[in-house]
């Protein structure tokens, strides 16, 4: 009995080496960095105004991020306006942020109609998308934000919309 | 005692677990595990590998090697000179892909291999060109890239200095004086032997070759499956009947490779593609795993009650019946195992379509199957005559056969089944065996010698099968390097050596990308393939893949013809280039001829791969 809890001491702590090593042969780059509270982070609408993404705080929150040369995020921009039409009276708030130019961003919108702010950017979304988990930078990514401010999704390419009405039918509900 | 060993063998199971940790395989299979049903999509510079060619004669070409299921578009592509240091011309882009865009309507969009000679002028006194080169694209599955800009230069010294590209043209004059008919290859070689000989000069010579093809690992594992029908007769004949039912089997095998010859004498196609149809693979492997089964011992090969009731009544009856059945066996083996023995079968069915007599064709090819019937035959009679009528030796055997069965079943489904899905059949046989080699029950103290060997044995099997467990989780799907996709380096090279190949369909295609080539002063590299071919992914997995060989083939333009469908456009592919079948490697030199001497057909490893290389830069 005392041999039996003899081996496997020493195999819990093989195991616990085993894990130890792997904290220290990581490379550092693999750990995130101490990100500030993503809701701090602002970009300016078309007209210019700065908006902090705090200001939408208490809903539950879809920051999506596309631009005008993504054709699989323009796909899914009239399920993000259905979904903020039937649930918006009860909390959901969409926000899309274009990486892109100003003049094409406006020039979409004008066409489209769309129920929600737009936001833009270029350098400082790309970074920001980065920071939130998109390593490769690619769009669309759409993050969700429950009513404590608390990232609750992270979606990276198309969102289906059945999926994307499932997902916050869920968080409005609780 | 019992207690120390269960003890040992947990302490062996965490330490390899620790060991799995510090691999970080964990992490991994924590990721693979997560709630997540996201894909995971390659970092830009990996979906669009940028890189440029040395400029010469006023043109700098841009290549890019693009992933598979990503796109560039083409009026995204953008190169300029922002300081002003070269003046850059229209830039030659290539036909491209029609895309209809829901969004944007009709785009146009390059996939594969991308490359783009841009007409470049230095500015006078420039010794640097700088450039700043923008283009975009998107993953089939849903999401885009932003704009990649690169910046980078071209040193002009280049142009004078003019590396491999500038000696093109010299090369492409003298490359046609060459005479091809002195170089012969492998195939060729063996043609010209057979042209000017007789009949049965043919016969023996093809003989010859069937003994020799039986000792390969592709046709090594019939014998034990022809013993095993002979095993499973025990106590109805012996040696006599043994030799009948080999004999029966080989006939049969013999005939079917003689009507293949004679199909090839009279159409010259590969036939064996349509056989390698899914239904035939599992009907077969449905077939080796009842053979495994009844060989455990679980039940007895025999026709249902009724029907050998029926057949009992005649003895007679109850024989042919069996006899019948070893017979479609040898047929059906002799489709099967066709392609791994490519190319010996290639020559001689070059050789016989060429000749164009169904005569020659059909005896040729019998005397091949023959040959490759010998070591059949003398297991056979052997067996009958050696194998004692029962006990628990022959048991054994017939386990180990069982064992063998098992495995050809997963080697037939290897052609339609997903890898990781192959691999985790592999880890359930192994395992399985370890298990019934008593890897996880203790020894007794008075255990013998062999005892302990087979325990070893046994828990070797099944440490390996938990590895193949472990690499199927992660997708692997090489059973000799499971845990490939875990290995951070090996996960580069991989998919660069599968992203690094154009596909070719039909021969107008060949053409253009052979010409498009040697334009471009690059040698190229055709690689027959199908989904079906065994030796083909071994040589992408193992020759390809090799990093000397990638290394080497690095200024290579690579295609790919995949010939999975067999289709009319196939076939007239293979047709045009004298060939039956999968795998073929063709070289092509610099001017765009092909080097007939170092066509490959069949699997070659790195080293004689990289020789082949070699003599391609010979004049």
């Amino acid at each position: 009995m005392t041999r039996n809890l003899l081996v496997a001491l020493v195999a819990v702590l093989a195991l616990g080496g085993g894990l130890a090593l792997r904290q220290v042969t990581a490379p550092a780059g693999e750990v995130p960095p101490a990100a500030a509270d993503p809701l701090t982070a602002a970009f300016p609408d078309l007209q210019g105004q700065r908006h902090t993404l705090g200001e939408w705080r208490g809903k539950v929150l879809v920051i999506n991020f596309w631009a005008t040369w993504c054709p699989p995020c323009l796909k899914e921009i009239p399920a993000f306006v259905d979904l903020q039409r039937q649930h918006g009276p009860a909390g959901l708030q969409f926000v899309g942020v274009a990486l892109d130019a100003r003049e094409e961003v406006a020039g979409f919108v004008a066409k489209r109609e769309i129920n929600y702010p737009i936001l833009f950017g270029e350098e400082d979304v790309a970074r920001y998308m980065q920071e939130q988990g998109n390593k490769i930078g690619a769009l669309p990514f759409t993050l969700v934000f429950d009513r404590s401010g608390a990232l609750r999704h992270t979606q990276q390419g198309e969102w289906a919309a059945a999926d994307a009405a499932r997902v916050l039918t869920g968080i409005l509900a609780e | 005692m019992v207690k120390r060993f269960a003890g040992l063998n947990l302490l062996l199971c965490l330490l390899a677990l620790s060991q799995l940790a510090a691999a970080g395989v964990l992490d991994k299979l924590d990721r693979l595990g997560g709630s997540s049903t996201q894909r995971e999509f390659l970092p830009p510079d990996e979906a669009f590998r940028f890189t440029h060619e040395a400029y010469a004669d006023g043109q700098l070409p841009l290549v890019w090697t693009i992933a598979d299921g990503y796109y560039l578009y083409r009026d995204k592509l953008k190169l300029e000179s922002p300081d002003g240091s070269a003046s850059v011309g229209k830039p030659e882009l290539p036909l491209g892909e029609e895309k209809n865009d829901e969004e944007f309507g009709q785009v146009v969009i390059y996939r594969n291999e991308l490359r783009v000679p841009v007409p470049v002028t230095p500015a006078g006194g420039a010794t640097t060109l700088n450039f700043r080169l923008s283009y975009q694209g998107c993953a089939e599955d849903g999401i885009c890239y932003p704009p990649i800009h690169r910046n980078f230069s071209v040193p002009v010294a280049a142009t004078t200095a003019a590396p491999p590209a500038a000696d093109a043209p010299a090369q492409a004059a003298t490359a046609p004086q060459l005479p091809p008919s002195e170089e012969a290859s492998d195939v060729d070689r063996l043609s010209a032997l057979l042209a000017d000989s007789g009949l049965a000069v043919v016969a023996a010579t093809f003989f010859g070759f069937g003994l020799l093809l039986a000792l390969t690992p592709c046709v090594f594992p019939m014998v034990p499956i022809v013993s095993g029908l002979v095993v499973g007769e025990r106590g109805q004949g012996g040696a006599a009947r043994g030799l009948l039912l080999s004999g029966v089997y080989v006939v049969a095998m013999a005939s079917t490779y003689a009507m293949v010859g004679l199909a090839a004498g009279l159409f010259g196609r590969n036939l064996q593609a349509a056989f390698q149809h899914p239904a035939v693979l599992i009907a077969f492997s449905a077939l080796f795993v009842a053979l495994a089964l009844s060989m455990f011992g679980f039940y007895h090969l025999q026709l249902p009650a009724g029907l050998r009731n029926k057949l009992e009544s005649s003895q007679r009856g109850a024989r042919s019946g069996s006899l019948i059945g070893v017979a479609v066996m040898g047929v059906l083996s002799a489709i099967i195992v066709g392609p791994c023995v490519a190319p010996p079968l290639a020559g001689a069915l070059l050789y016989l379509g060429h000749q164009g007599s169904p005569v020659v064709g059909g005896v040729a090819l019998f005397a091949l199957g023959l040959g490759m019937g010998v070591p059949l035959l003398a297991v056979g009679a052997s067996a009958g005559h050696f194998l004692p009528r029962a006990g628990a030796w022959l048991e054994r055997v017939q386990h180990v056969f069982g064992v063998i069965s098992l495995g050809m079943a997963i080697w037939f489904l290897e052609r339609i089944l997903p890898g990781a899905v192959t691999l985790a059949l592999w880890a359930l046989l192994l395992i399985g065996t370890g298990i019934f080699l008593r890897a996880l029950e203790p020894l007794h103290e008075a255990a013998s010698g062999w005892q302990r060997l087979w325990k070893g044995l046994g828990l070797t099997m099944v440490c390996y099968g938990a590895v193949l467990i472990v690499g199927a989780s992660a997708g692997a799907d090489d059973v000799m390097r499971p845990l490939l996709p875990l290995t951070a380096r090996a996960e580069a090279q991989v998919p660069a050596a599968k992203a690094g190949f154009a596909t070719v369909k039909s021969l107008a295609d060949l053409d253009r990308a052979v010409k498009q080539a040697a334009a471009a002063g690059r040698p190229a590299l055709l690689d027959v393939y199908a989904d079906w071919c065994v030796e083909c992914k071994r040589l992408e997995r193992e020759t390809f893949a090799n990093p000397a060989v990638q290394a080497r083939l690095a200024g290579f333009t690579l295609l790919r013809a995949d010939v999975t469908a067999n289709d009319e456009t196939d076939r007239a592919l293979l047709g045009a280039l004298s060939m039956f079948g999968p795998p073929a490697v063709l070289l092509y030199d610099r001017s765009g001829a092909e080097r007939r001497a170092q066509r490959l057909t069949g699997f070659v490893g790195p080293d004689d791969f990289l020789q082949r290389l070699a003599a391609l830069d010979a004049p």
